[in-house]
């Protein structure tokens, strides 16, 4: 056995608070240190061309690197000692930046620490073993749960590539919010013109399986392999025979708010979500239907011309296997009734910025003329709040919800095209502006649309008359001000929506603390979770403009291609493994477990069936809760033994 | 010899006599002959912003038609009338890049001549004497008849605002020029830079709130001693005023303030080439500059030695 | 005094609209990031900066715009017209608020009754300059 040790100084990073050269020379009495030295950046190719070459000289079988994080260049040097023959396992990495030099002032006391760091990995490393992943099949279909534009860029980028692509979405139909927006910033082009038709070719195209009205309700197995339930909710209309002639809508009793519509219009029981609907089809809303019961009423049915209205219509269970899995599952607006000084829900002519979306659209309640909702008037004044719940750590969103201020301009610029004589006025803290041609968008809307933007925000909303008085500030003129106006639009802010949350949890993907999904790193890594296999698109990990969404979603469809396109995938092999003569079947590792990766299983012991805890390898995370928890010492973490981590104890306490 | 139709202006008349004569001294050296045009008028002075005033544009155009009349008398002429007032300058552009966008404008103000004046055509440029020295006569010709390098003098150029705002006006880059500082150089004084090179002067509020004028001039005349000026150059007779006058009026009332002596570019030019002091007219400054010149040897008798 | 209702009347509207027609500037371009009031050197003896009078315009509060001082003590150095981001005359804008008072009450200054020795003393370009700019 014979050990290399290379001190990095990683510029003045490492060496500006650490005395490299002594933490070298500690080595290099230690057993099996056949050499030890200390390099500039040992992670430049002059570095490691230094490290190969006493591999080839020195005839070293194992390497230690004191230097980074080893979630920074561990893979680095393992490939090193691949490429060079020796076990990749048989590296260690010593952190001396991120836990040492970075976080240490005093020169004397940090490079003690180093060498009690560096000390104990040695140690370790003398009783480390080389170990080999294991491999594992991968199944070449996607998965991809959520139908806003994100989800359905992703299955047809997917679906264009060549993998059969199941696209989960909980509503009637494709979409998502982009199917309820009028005009899209700053292009201004229409919103269901440019996204219905890649609704149409999610429909048509013969890679994907589209399955609308379902939710995903289980998930098992790890990447390259998941396992997933998925329940498909009756529609009680074939969809095949619907021929959608509209005749069994006004005969149904039963009137309900439209969701489409912001709830601002009425829908019956029998609908369609809205004309470019994907799937098209009418549906007949469980909820709200008098009973799914012949017996209580079959108006429609009894209408419907080609038979296609199915009481017995049963949910169905799909169970699929998936090699890679998007969460595309969206935001929602927050609930600005919770900011009770803008009196939503309670002034009648308070709404919220999807409201209003549906106000100015052609196809919303109101044909396309702007009208409030009290009494229907074409309102003279409109007030924009931005900032509506954002940016307000004290009560509601820490976060800038990044697209409302794009979109009140939006809507303040839209209205003024509607109103002429209309005055627009938008109370803001900041604008922001960052997109392409945002900045321009929004000096256009002021320049040539005579938008109004006043500095500072709304305090209170108070209902006056049939009109609602307007307590705010300007800050640029330190006044006070206050106005009347005849229509409200709050600038809601953006959460993660309710499918996001629920598969957040059943996935166990970690949360940001606004509940967004988290990203494995916020700049590198901004479309992969921390779980293999599983990635993310658009707005369920945080607020984003379509284009941004689609960039994202394009994104994660390339991402999960560099696993769907692999035949077999390498697992980590520093994972549990039971020793199953001590293992006596207690079973509290099995609870441990944050990724159920270990069962009991039945064993023949001396002709006796006992019980003994085995690990899924491919499920295993090589956390290392498990053996911590047995109580035995019946579970070592390979690459971790216990015996590794007491030499490394030890050599830290003999300081 | 190029001759220019050239228009002084009212200062150039009154208060400002040295730099027009120095002016016309100098370009004779240069080979450039500034050819006063016959019974000029006032120009107006500043240039309305408005968009919607006529009246106010009426003077200007009337100089421009006068010019063009005179230039067509002179030998050798570019189509160019010249100025050496900046304001002049300035007015005289924009009303002359105002008519030339809009006809309609023009054809009114056209309209309000008098029978005998010419229909102006809007087919003249307006040259400040600044640009004719960089772009036609050029630094290196100047430099060649300098036989008295000004030594010792370090001056900080003042452009002051009309030089060079706004963007039909400007002679030079509005944030960074350098036509003075080349200037100065040629003529073998030393640079001194002053970030405050076009902090208004506080211009027409001398005649009713002089206040404003006077703290303008303390912090521009401040910032050029504090970096060693020993004397400004300018090319505007308001500006010149301005702070001639109230660094006099400054010295009265603070022992402690040390006024600097302010030139027109053409009078240090006239200085460099030689040319008889008198034609300074130095006696018509607040802070007469000789004592300065004398110590520095750059007139008096060491000079005609 | 630090209270303002705001209102879009004709009113408003009419002021904002005869200081763009005067001004030839389009007041809703400024986007208030207030470059104009700190290159202008005579701020400090104003008591409204040069960008709260435009927003102000923006918002029709003709009383407030005409009872600052702003406008008369800007000296026409056009360094705000020349360094707007928005490409905005703002000079222009002061002259338009100058001439909109100069229309309706056409003498600031009363030439009349000016020092004679001011009058004698003075440079004809000062005199001519103020006069242009402060009588209608
Ligand atoms: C008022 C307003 C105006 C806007 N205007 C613009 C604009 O003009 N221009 C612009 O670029 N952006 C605009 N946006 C932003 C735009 O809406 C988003 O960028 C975009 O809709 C995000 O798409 P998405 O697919 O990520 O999310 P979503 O549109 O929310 O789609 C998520 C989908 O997933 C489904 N889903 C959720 N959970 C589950 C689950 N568990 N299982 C199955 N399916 C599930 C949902 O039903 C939904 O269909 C606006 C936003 C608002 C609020
Ligand atoms: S059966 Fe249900 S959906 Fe059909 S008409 Fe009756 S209430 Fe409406
Ligand atoms: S985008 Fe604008 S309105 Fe939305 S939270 Fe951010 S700053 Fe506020
Ligand atoms: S510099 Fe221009 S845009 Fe900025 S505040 Fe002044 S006028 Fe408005
Ligand atoms: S033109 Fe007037 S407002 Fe503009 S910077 Fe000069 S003095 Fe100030």
């Amino acid at each position: 056995m014979k050990i290399g040790v290379y001190i990095c100084e990683c510029g003045s990073n490492i060496a500006g608070t650490v005395d490299t050269e002594k933490v070298a020379q500690s080595a290099e009495p230690l057993p099996k240190v056949a050499v030890s030295r200390v390099y500039r950046y040992a992670c430049s190719e002059p570095g490691q061309n230094l490290i190969t070459q006493d591999i080839e000289e020195l005839g070293l079988d194992r390497v230690i690197v004191a230097a980074c994080s080893p979630s920074m260049h561990e893979p680095t040097f393992r490939a090193l000692l691949r490429e060079k023959g020796l076990n990749p396992y048989l590296l260690e990495m010593v952190n001396i930046r991120e836990q040492c030099s970075w976080v240490h002032s005093d020169k004397d006391q940090a490079t003690d620490k180093a060498i009690s760091l560096l000390t104990s990995a040695i140690l370790r490393n003398t009783l480390m073993k080389p170990l080999t992943p294991k491999k594992v099949g991968v199944i070449n279909k996607a998965l991809v749960i959520g139908g806003g534009i994100a989800g359905i860029q992703s299955a047809l980028d997917l679906a264009e590539v060549g993998y059969q692509t199941y696209l989960v979405e909980k509503t009637p139909s494709i979409g998502g919010k982009m199917a309820q927006l009028d005009k899209t910033f700053p292009t201004l082009d229409c919103s269901a013109c440019i996204l219905s038709p890649k609704m149409v070719d999610v429909g048509r195209h013969p890679n994907i399986t589209l399955l609308a009205n379902s939710e995903v309700i289980e998930v098992d197995g790890y990447v390259g392999n998941f396992n997933v339930k998925i329940r498909k909710k009756a529609t009680y209309v074939d969809p095949v025979k619907c021929t959608l002639c509209d005749e069994c809508v006004p005969v149904c009793p039963v009137i309900v708010h439209d969701e489409y519509n912001a709830d601002l219009s009425p829908r019956r029981a029998i609908y369609i979500p809205f004309p470019q609907a994907v799937p098209a089809t009418y549906i007949i809303d469980e909820e709200a239907c008098l009973g799914i019961d012949p017996l209580i009423c079959a108006k429609c049915r009894d209408v419907c011309g080609p038979d296609a209205i199915d009481f017995d219509m049963k949910p169905e269970i799909i169970e699929e296997e998936f090699g890679a899995i998007i969460v595309a599952t969206g935001y929602e607006p927050y609930p600005i009734e919770n900011i009770g000084e803008y009196g939503y829900g309670t002034i009648h002519n308070v709404i919220s910025g999807l409201e209003f979306e549906r106000i100015i659209s052609a196809s919303g309640p109101t044909d396309g003329v702007v009208r409030r909702p009290s009494d229907g008037k074409v309102p003279k004044t409109v007030v924009f709040i931005h900032c509506a719940g954002s940016r307000d750590p004290a009560k509601h969103l820490p976060y800038c919800s990044k697209v409302c201020c794009m979109y009140s301009t939006k809507h303040a610029l839209q209205y003024r095209h509607l109103v002429h004589d209309g005055t627009a006025v938008n109370f803001y803290i900041d604008i922001r502006t960052a997109g392409k041609d945002f900045e321009e968008f929004y000096q256009r809307a002021a320049e040539e649309d005579g938008v109004i933007y006043i500095k500072g925000k709304v305090s209170e909303l108070i209902e006056d008359g049939d009109q609602v008085l307007v307590r705010g500030v300007n800050t640029l003129t330190s006044e006070t001000v206050e106005m009347h106006a005849d229509l409200v639009v709050l600038a809601t802010g953006l959460i993660p929506s309710e499918g996001t949350r629920q598969i957040a949890k059943m996935l166990k993907l970690p949360v940001d603390s606004t509940g967004f999904i988290r990203e494995a790193h916020p700049k590198l890594k901004p479309v992969d979770t921390v779980i293999s296999g599983v990635f993310l698109a658009g707005t369920a990990s945080g607020p984003k403009d379509i284009p941004e969404t689609v960039s994202h979603a394009s994104g994660a469809a390339s991402r999960a291609s560099t696993i769907l396109a692999q035949k077999e995938l390498e697992i980590e092999a520093t994972i549990a493994n039971v020793n199953e003569i001590l293992c006596r079947g207690c079973g509290m590792c099995v609870d441990s477990c944050p990724y159920s990766a270990i069962e009991l299983v039945a064993k023949n012991s001396f002709g006796h069936t006992i019980k003994v805890a085995s690990v899924n390898e491919a499920l295993c995370k090589g956390c290392g809760t498990c053996s911590a928890t047995c109580l035995n010492g019946a579970i070592n973490h390979l690459g971790y033994t216990d015996s590794q981590i007491l030499a490394q104890i030890q050599a830290l306490g003999g300081k | 010899m190029v001759q220019y139709s050239y228009f002084p202006g009212c200062n150039l008349k009154t208060n400002a006599k040295g730099f027009e004569e120095t002016a016309i001294a100098v370009s004779k050296k240069l080979n450039v002959e500034l050819v006063e045009i016959p019974n000029w008028n006032c120009c107006g002075t500043v240039h309305t912003m408005t968009s919607d005033n006529i009246m106010k544009r009426i003077a200007p155009v009337r100089v421009l038609s006068r010019s063009k009349k005179h230039i067509e008398t002179l030998e050798e002429s570019p189509n160019q009338v010249v100025t050496l007032c900046s304001m002049c300058n300035s007015t005289l552009k924009i009303v002359s890049k105002e008519v030339s966008d809009n006809q309609d404008t023009l054809d009114k103000i056209n309209y309000q001549l008098e029978d005998d004046e010419l229909t102006y055509e809007n087919d003249i440029e307006v040259k400040h004497f600044l640009e004719i020295l960089r772009d036609s006569v050029g630094y290196e010709g100047i430099s060649k008849k300098v036989v008295k390098p000004l030594k010792g003098l370090k001056v900080s150029p003042y452009y002051g605002c009309m030089l060079l705002h706004p963007e039909e006006a400007k002679i030079d880059d509005e944030e960074m020029p350098d036509v003075l500082e080349s200037l100065v150089e040629s003529l073998g004084a030393e640079l001194v830079m002053s970030p405050l090179f076009k902090y208004c002067c506080g211009s027409y509020h001398i005649v009713d709130q002089e206040n404003i004028v006077s703290s303008q001039v303390e912090k521009i005349v401040e910032a050029a001693t504090r970096r060693g000026a020993n004397a400004l150059v300018v090319a505007c007779p308001l500006c010149s005023y301005n702070i001639d006058q109230q660094q006099k009026a400054m010295a009265k009332e603070s022992a402690g303030f040390k006024p600097i002596p302010i030139f027109y570019f053409t009078q240090l030019m006239a200085l460099a080439m030689g040319e008889p002091v008198k034609i300074n007219h130095f006696k018509e400054h607040f802070i007469n500059p000789e004592p300065l010149l004398k110590e520095l040897g750059l007139i008096g008798r060491k000079k005609t030695k | 005094m630090s209270y303002e209702y705001i209102k879009f009347g004709k009113e408003e509207r009419e002021f904002r609209q005869k200081i763009e027609e005067i001004s030839g500037e389009n007041i809703f371009s400024c986007y208030q990031c207030g470059k104009c009031s700190a290159g202008c050197m005579f701020s400090d003896k104003m008591d409204r900066t040069v960008n709260q009078q435009i927003l102000r315009i923006q918002l029709g509060q003709k009383e407030k715009v005409l009872s600052a001082n702003t406008h008369w003590v800007c000296a026409s150095c056009l360094t705000c017209s020349v360094r707007c981001p928005r490409d905005i005359d703002v000079a222009a804008i002061m002259e338009a608020i100058r001439e909109y008072t100069l229309r309706e009450e056409p003498e600031k200054i009363k030439i009349s009754e000016l020092p004679k020795k001011v009058l004698e003393k003075l440079p004809n370009i000062a005199l001519v300059a103020n006069f242009r700019k402060k009588t209608g």
